[in-house]
């Protein structure tokens, strides 16, 4: 298929959304150049190691995506690179991309989808977390990593995992040194997490602290019941100190907020159930687009129930997790209508 | 249900964020108050501001438990002020005759009371030396005259004297300055900062101490105020609004002092192996000077200075406020710090507080829970000694 127009879409941004994205405009019959900041498309699921029962893998579902691109032509990918230049206004802006080490190109921009994501909350930034101080504090997306590699162990010793805990809204929900949304996915990624530990090992003591459970999405509650009884425990209460010894084990200490006790336990390992929040690299990419910085720093929107896919600004659109944290689902179905608005825009 | 819409605690509610409260719990399992008294557990008080059952919170005797050490508000989600609040309580408590438990027999209030009275001579100067190079009531001759404000430290050495020469303290900042070359001004009508009244809820007293202390300071005319305390530093900087009178604590005095020196500068010696510092609360989560004394302990040739399983924002506390709620709850949390610091590998644990040094110097005095073998000292003390100017 070749391209309708010299007029290209300019998708940044390489994660599911943004090649779900440029799947559909090219299948549209547009020409697309998809940016990718990183050396491999794939974005944020791409460090996710395993799925939900009932879920696509997210290795197998990158792969399928990768396939799809590569059969349409009409996309050209830039990996390590950025959009380093914008003039214009859509349909007839031009955009430059530049790559580390190699000549800029500037391209034909008919319309832009935003789709850089989001990035995961540093828990460096709450030290009583004591991330970086003990091999046995870890994130999720790390676990992620320990996930795909079978039944995970302890990072130093490599032994099984005796007991496990997950302290969810790590750097969500919080009005100082965090940020104040709820970041959506946290929940459902721990649960699942839950559900592959105890799954692999049933053995595994396995204790999520959190303040709320959100599980909205559609099998989710079911999966959080099941998680109940298959043995997870959960408290109300997120921890707030942390003994690291040098045998690697923790001693946790939160207030179990319905027993309005402390509980003091050992863990071998802590998991960290951290948010997400805007790109870093966001706000810049905002002003050369001519977009005004929003107050959370995320990509905004021009209207939620009427115009959900745009950004206010004539030929940009959005998709994924850039304009706030959201499951694989939502980032695909937003990267569709997102897709389709674009050619509409175009044709 | 009763609710108390209007007042001051309901006015307090507002302005500390009670309400923003998601009942997470984490200030409740971090608090040294909860940990040596059960019964007070910060999470119970905003949770009765939250619903509004403020009325019977005056008559609360278990909030007098809080020691005001921000360890909650440092990890707290939702920033909700749970020291102020406590203060804005205890302020309504105050005249219904709930008081904090005074230790010591009430000594130090009483002290703090006498410390009130406009007309008083005191002999506060008492530990000066002949050899100590200080200017007495004297006035600022030019911009570089500074204010040694010493705090209580020569009151709380006749009371404790018995295991902590606190007046040390006062003696070793002169002889710092003096050895930089400072005269530093002494103030011979100096009175308590009020740091204690005003977290106690005593607003009353503390306007009265704050009135006479900034009538001395301004009379000099110095526009530096250094103190070795950390609770007077804050009190002074952030509740008395001495405009264009800085205020610092000597840690931050020394660490300045340091930059301007142009070779790579060193303090001297000391004969130590390994120190770690305590972060008093006002010092650290309160004036946010976390930097400034480790900076001064590393001028220190000899030691190596080990960090401490709970340090800096996350410090944990020596275990009392304000001269209240003292008994083996608190000298428990004093030996969980102290047992930090000798599990760190640290000979000495440093503080930069003379509140603080009494409080552990009084737990490895009488020993009283399980011993520990870690020496205490302040941090201006330690710098006259490796100055070589300590006597």
């Amino acid at each position: 298929m070749s391209p309708k127009s010299e007029k290209c879409v300019v998708v940044i941004g390489g994660g599911v959304a943004g090649m779900t994205a440029a799947i559909e405009l090219a299948r549209a019959g547009h020409g697309v150049h998809l940016v990718e900041s990183a050396e491999h498309l794939g974005g944020l699921v791409r460090l996710h190691g395993a799925a939900a029962p009932g879920h696509e893998a997210p290795e197998r579902l990158i792969a399928g995506l990768k396939k799809e691109l590569e059969g349409l032509k009409a996309i050209t990918v830039h990996l390590s690179s950025r959009l380093t230049g914008f003039e214009g206004q859509c349909p007839n802006a031009k955009a430059t991309i530049g790559a580390n080490g190699k000549t800029a190109v500037t391209v034909n921009a008919g319309a832009v989808v935003i789709a850089t994501g989001a990035q995961p909350f540093d828990p460096k930034r709450l030290p009583e977390f004591k991330y970086g101080r003990s091999p046995s504090i870890v994130t999720t997306l790390e676990l992620e990593g320990m996930l795909k590699g079978g039944t995970p162990v302890h990072p130093l010793t490599k032994a099984s995992l005796r007991r496990v805990g997950f302290v969810q809204c790590v750097g969500s929900r919080m009005e100082t040194r965090g940020n104040p949304w709820c970041s959506n996915v946290c929940c459902g990624v721990t649960i699942k997490q839950a559900v592959l530990l105890k799954q692999r090992s049933p053995e595994t003591d396995v204790l999520v602290y959190y303040m709320d459970i959100r599980t909205f999405n559609r099998g989710q509650e079911e999966l959080y019941a099941e998680s109940r009884i298959m043995g997870v425990k959960y408290s109300r209460g997120i921890p707030s100190e942390i003994l690291t010894r040098k045998d690697g084990t923790l001693i946790v200490r939160s207030e179990d907020a319905s027993l309005g006790k402390i509980i003091e336990r050992e863990l071998d390992l802590l998991v960290l159930s951290i948010g997400l929040e805007p790109q870093v690299g966001g706000a810049e990419l905002l002003k050369m687009l001519g977009q005004v910085q929003t107050k959370d720093g995320f990509v905004p929107i021009a209207n939620p129930e009427t115009r959900p896919v745009e950004t206010g600004f004539k030929g940009v659109f959005v998709a994924g997790a850039a304009d706030f944290p959201k499951n694989i689902k939502d980032a695909r179905t937003q990267a569709k209508a997102a897709a389709m608005e674009a050619s509409m825009f175009l044709a | 249900m009763t609710r108390a819409t209007v007042g001051p605690i309901a006015d307090a509610i507002g302005r500390t964020r009670v309400q923003a409260c998601l009942e997470c719990g984490k200030c409740t399992a971090i608090c040294p108050g909860h940990r040596a008294h059960e019964a007070f557990t910060p999470r119970g008080l905003v949770k009765k501001g939250i619903l509004a059952l403020t009325e019977g919170l005056p008559c609360d005797r278990d909030m007098w438990h809080c020691i005001t050490c921000r360890l909650c508000k440092e990890v707290c989600v939702q920033d909700v002020d749970i020291p102020e609040f406590v203060r804005a309580v205890r302020r309504e408590a105050l005249p219904m005759g709930n008081r904090g438990k005074e230790t010591h027999d009430g000594i130090v209030q009483a002290s703090c009371e006498i410390l009130q009275e406009p007309g008083l001579k005191q002999g506060r100067l008492w530990w000066l030396e002949g050899d100590m190079k200080v200017k007495v009531d004297g006035k600022a001759t030019d911009g570089d005259n500074i204010i040694l404000f010493t705090g209580c430290a020569p009151f709380f050495d006749i009371i404790f004297r018995e295991f902590d020469r606190t007046a040390d303290i006062a003696k070793a900042s002169v002889r710092v300055l003096n050895k930089l070359g400072i005269e530093p001004l002494l103030m011979s009508d100096e009175r308590c900062c009020g740091h204690d009244e005003h977290w106690t809820g005593d607003d009353e007293a503390f306007k009265r101490l704050r009135r006479l202390n900034k009538r001395s300071i301004k009379a000099t005319g110095a526009k530096l105020v250094v103190t070795p305390c950390p609770e007077c530093a804050y009190t002074l900087r952030e509740l008395y609004d001495l405009k264009g009178i800085e205020v610092m604590h000597m840690s931050q005095y020394l660490a300045r002092w340091l930059m301007t020196v142009r070779s790579k500068p060193i303090l001297g010696e000391v004969d130590i192996k390994a120190l770690a510092f305590h972060d008093p609360c006002r010092l650290g989560r309160y004036m946010r000077e976390f930097d400034a004394p480790r900076v001064v302990l590393d001028a220190i040739n000899g030691p190596e200075r080990k960090e401490l399983q709970f340090e800096r924002p996350t410090a944990r506390c020596c275990g009392v406020h304000a001269w209240i709620s003292c008994d083996e709850g608190s000298r428990r949390l004093r030996r969980d710090r102290l047992k930090e610091a000798e599990d760190a590998g640290a000979e000495v644990l440093v503080t930069a507080c003379p509140k603080c040094r009494i409080h552990f110097n009084c737990y490895l005095h009488s020993q009283s829970v399980e011993p520990v073998k870690v020496k205490v000292e302040d941090m201006t003390v330690l710098v006259a000694k490796a100055m070589g100017v300590w006597k």
